[in-house]
């Protein structure tokens, strides 16, 4: 799927729906870390190739990460990631800060999964080795240990928990986003959020327990 | 003979495990991005998206603008009989010139006879 990137639809329509439609419960950006993804974002527009790489270190293995949890593949990881940064590329010009920057990527991201989910064939799983993961930064301790072996089992129970409820707890515990802002994202209120939430972490451990 | 036991998943081990991220990424993928870039750089940055809308906007008064030409111009209707100063075979020019003084000839018979010969059957011994 390496052609993907550079053969998708001309017209970016999640991009065109974002501005079309915007969330309604909307986060404005406040921080100077949000800021200064705004001001990247514009001086890319401008052709400003600095800018776009300081948004690409900054973001790639976050949406690397997340894309990686919800398909169990590195190389479909890969190539979405590219697409989203095609995508922040051609919407540039026209990006206004009405809501969190991050908000605005992850709905691009997650649009980008959801059409993937729809027209993917079961791909044999490209699983990254657990040492590929920021969890065995303190190698050696019981918990890495543990959390090594219980990789393989999370992955695949992740990657076979809905969509609906894994895009939500990957945005909240691995993105690191608050309430609010994935529920921007998503579009759906807080309480609905906190509903899929608790509901989607039984389920986890549910499928977990099973599969140990 | 049962599994060993293990130790129940906990919630940090939950908590710990989605919030993991890669650590890095591969060279493959840098080599992919730098390509990306070289492919921006010679594309044109800012290229216009017609917007849906737009273009089923422009479909459709380039529609009525051509109907609109159509109607003006009648391309369809019958071109008149060629007068009489236009070079016809000698065959038309019989015609025409017959044609000419029939237009100007009184009917042979009045008008009530007229209509009666004309709705005779057109079988008469049926």
């Amino acid at each position: 799927m390496h052609s993907a990137v550079f053969t998708s639809s001309i017209v970016p329509w999640d991009v065109l729906a974002w501005f079309l439609d915007p969330p309604a419960v909307a986060v404005p950006s406040t921080n100077s870390r949000e800021a200064d993804d705004t001001v990247w974002l514009a001086q890319a527009a401008r052709g400003d190739e600095p800018a776009l790489q300081r948004l690409f270190d900054k973001w790639k293995l976050p949406l690397l990460s997340f894309f990686y949890r919800s398909l169990g593949s590195r190389t479909e990881a890969e190539d979405l990631t590219l697409e989203v940064f095609v995508r922040l590329h051609r919407s540039a010009g026209k990006y206004r800060p009405t809501a969190k920057f991050s908000t605005f990527l992850f709905h691009i991201a997650r649009n980008l999964l959801l059409n993937e989910l729809r027209r993917r064939q079961r791909k044999p799983a490209q699983a990254a080795p657990p040492e590929a993961f920021d969890y065995v930064a303190a190698e050696g301790t019981d918990t890495a240990r543990r959390l090594t072996e219980l990789e393989e089992v999370f992955q695949h129970a992740l990657t076979r928990l809905p969509e609906k409820y894994r895009t939500p707890l990957l945005l909240l515990k691995q993105q690191q986003m608050d309430y609010a802002e994935v529920a921007a994202t998503l579009r759906i209120t807080e309480n609905a959020l906190r509903v899929l939430v608790h509901r989607g972490r039984q389920l986890l451990k549910t499928e977990m327990e099973a599969l140990q | 003979m049962n599994p060993p036991d293990r130790d129940p998943l906990s919630d940090d081990q939950l908590d710990r495990l989605l919030g993991s991220r890669f650590r890095d990424t591969t060279p493959e993928f840098e080599a992919r991005w730098v390509a990306f870039k070289r492919d921006l750089r010679t594309a044109s940055p800012r290229r216009k998206v017609v917007p849906p809308w737009a273009a089923w906007l422009g479909l459709m008064s380039s529609g009525v603008a051509l109907a609109a030409i159509l109607l003006a111009i009648h391309p369809w209707r019958q071109s008149p009989p060629p007068s009489n100063g236009l070079a016809v075979s000698p065959a038309l020019a019989e015609l025409f010139a017959m044609d000419h003084a029939l237009a100007r000839a009184t009917p042979l018979l009045d008008a009530e006879n007229r209509d009666a010969l004309l709705h005779l059957p057109a079988n008469p011994h049926s």
